[in-house]
């Protein structure tokens, strides 16, 4: 057997790089030049033109026209699949004998931690769903809805605001206040 | 801090209720199973046998953490010292060493610079310190996976005592002989309780001294770097206890 000595211990592959070194020789690809062609104002050493800088030529920036506005109080729903609801309660990760709320969608790792606005439903992958389950949602598209009732399950659209969300999803924060 | 604790704690009590009910013995995991070691003494007659804590001498062996343990150990010895001058540190050159144009010359500005016989290093060694963090629970689990290495290879040994009749390397000599008969070869680190402790102590230190193959630590000094680069750990009972203590003590008292 394999005795554990200072000699038989190692870092798992990939757990290190090793790092360019520029100006050594040839067979390491990066000598003479290191990695930077010939001559011109990028080859010397200092500073390159700031970023965005095309020589003097109208650049990208300037030429494309400006567009559109910001709307602060745009929505972004975070979007979970039906798909993606299969894979989990297949792994024993969901529960469907009760109300999921966006909560459980969320500590779960179904959707993205960051949930600003709310949760929609939506129905890619939904030729192989077939579990039966109770979902409190912002937003559910209407394929994702027709699914879930067919498979003997039921959807809920909850209204909440951002606070009332960030309530939902971290009692713990309302807690402290 | 603890509201951080709290949410991360909450978040995973969530995980664990959304998910389905698992297996029984999830309930019932109560850690890896202890450790049997038979009780010597010098003679290598049993004095009855010791179960070792399973969740520290019976935990799977990770190599790779070994090896990070050993570098940062390694890594926060080191010196350091080394040094060269710089261009700016060489003594002299700071005239111009011929004028500009008309020597038939490559033009220079200094004798000092690093393309001249006898100039400066360029981004030579600077003195540093070489030492790096390694998280303390990382460390803990070194020093798990060193034990439990050497408790799954046979080569830990539990005395009753290690303390000598005389601080004699000769006495220390013949005792080994019996002790580690069975060994391929004599490489062994002992571990007692301290360095004036009545299981070893001064008298082990000072028959131990002249002997290349033996080390000698105290409890609190157990690390990864030397429970593995001797063959054989040889464990008195009261270090073996003071470092179970500080195993299960919590990594960051609160």
């Amino acid at each position: 057997m394999e005795y554990v000595t200072l000699n038989t211990i190692a870092d798992n592959p990939g757990a290190t790089h090793s790092i360019k070194r520029v100006g050594r020789g040839i067979g390491s690809g990066l000598g003479k030049t290191s990695g930077r062609g010939h001559k011109g104002q990028k080859a010397r050493s200092g500073r390159s033109p700031r970023l965005g800088f095309e020589g003097g030529q109208t650049p990208l920036r300037q030429l494309a026209p400006r567009r559109g506005f910001h709307n602060p109080n745009r929505i972004r729903w975070t979007p979970v699949n039906l798909g993606r609801l299969q894979e989990w309660v297949d792994a024993g990760r969901l529960d469907t004998g009760r109300v999921l709320t966006m909560r459980d969608l969320r500590d779960n790792g179904l959707v993205h931690r960051k949930v600003p606005h709310g949760v929609k439903l939506l129905a890619k992958g939904k030729e192989h769903f077939s579990a039966p389950l109770q979902l409190e949602v912002s937003q559910v598209s209407a394929a994702a809805r027709e699914a879930v009732e067919a498979a003997g399950g039921r959807v809920t659209t909850v209204y909440y605001n951002e606070l009332g969300l960030r309530a939902l999803l971290r009692p713990e924060w309302t807690a402290a206040a | 801090m603890a509201m951080h604790t709290l949410q991360r704690g909450l978040r995973k009590l969530g995980q664990l209720v959304v998910r389905a009910a698992s297996s029984a013995e999830e309930a019932a995991d109560a850690g890896p199973p202890g450790v049997e070691v038979p009780l010597w003494n010098w003679r290598r007659e049993a004095l009855g046998t010791c179960t070792l804590p399973g969740d520290i001498f019976n935990v799977p062996v990770r190599r790779d953490i070994l090896q990070r343990v050993v570098r940062w150990q390694l890594a926060k010895r080191r010196q350091g010292t080394h040094k060269t001058k710089g261009r700016g540190e060489v003594r002299g050159g700071g005239r111009k060493p011929f004028p500009q144009k008309g020597q038939g010359r490559a033009r220079q500005g200094t004798i000092r610079a690093p393309q001249m016989r006898g100039g400066g290093v360029v981004f030579g060694p600077v003195v540093r310190s070489h030492a790096h963090g390694l998280q303390k629970k990382v460390r803990r689990l070194g020093l798990k996976c060193a034990l439990s290495a050497k408790a799954s290879e046979g080569r830990l040994h539990l005395l009753d005592t290690l303390a000598l009749e005389a601080g004699k390397t000769k006495l220390l000599d013949k005792n080994l002989d019996t002790l580690l008969a069975d060994a391929p070869r004599r490489s062994v680190l002992f571990v007692d309780s301290s360095k004036v402790g009545a299981d070893g102590g001064e008298g082990l230190r000072l028959a131990a001294s002249n002997l290349p193959w033996v080390d000698v630590l105290p409890a609190e000094g157990a690390n990864v770097y030397s429970i593995l680069q001797r063959d054989q750990l040889v464990l008195s009972r009261a270090a073996l206890d003071a470092l179970v203590a500080r195993l299960h003590s919590p990594v960051r008292p609160r």
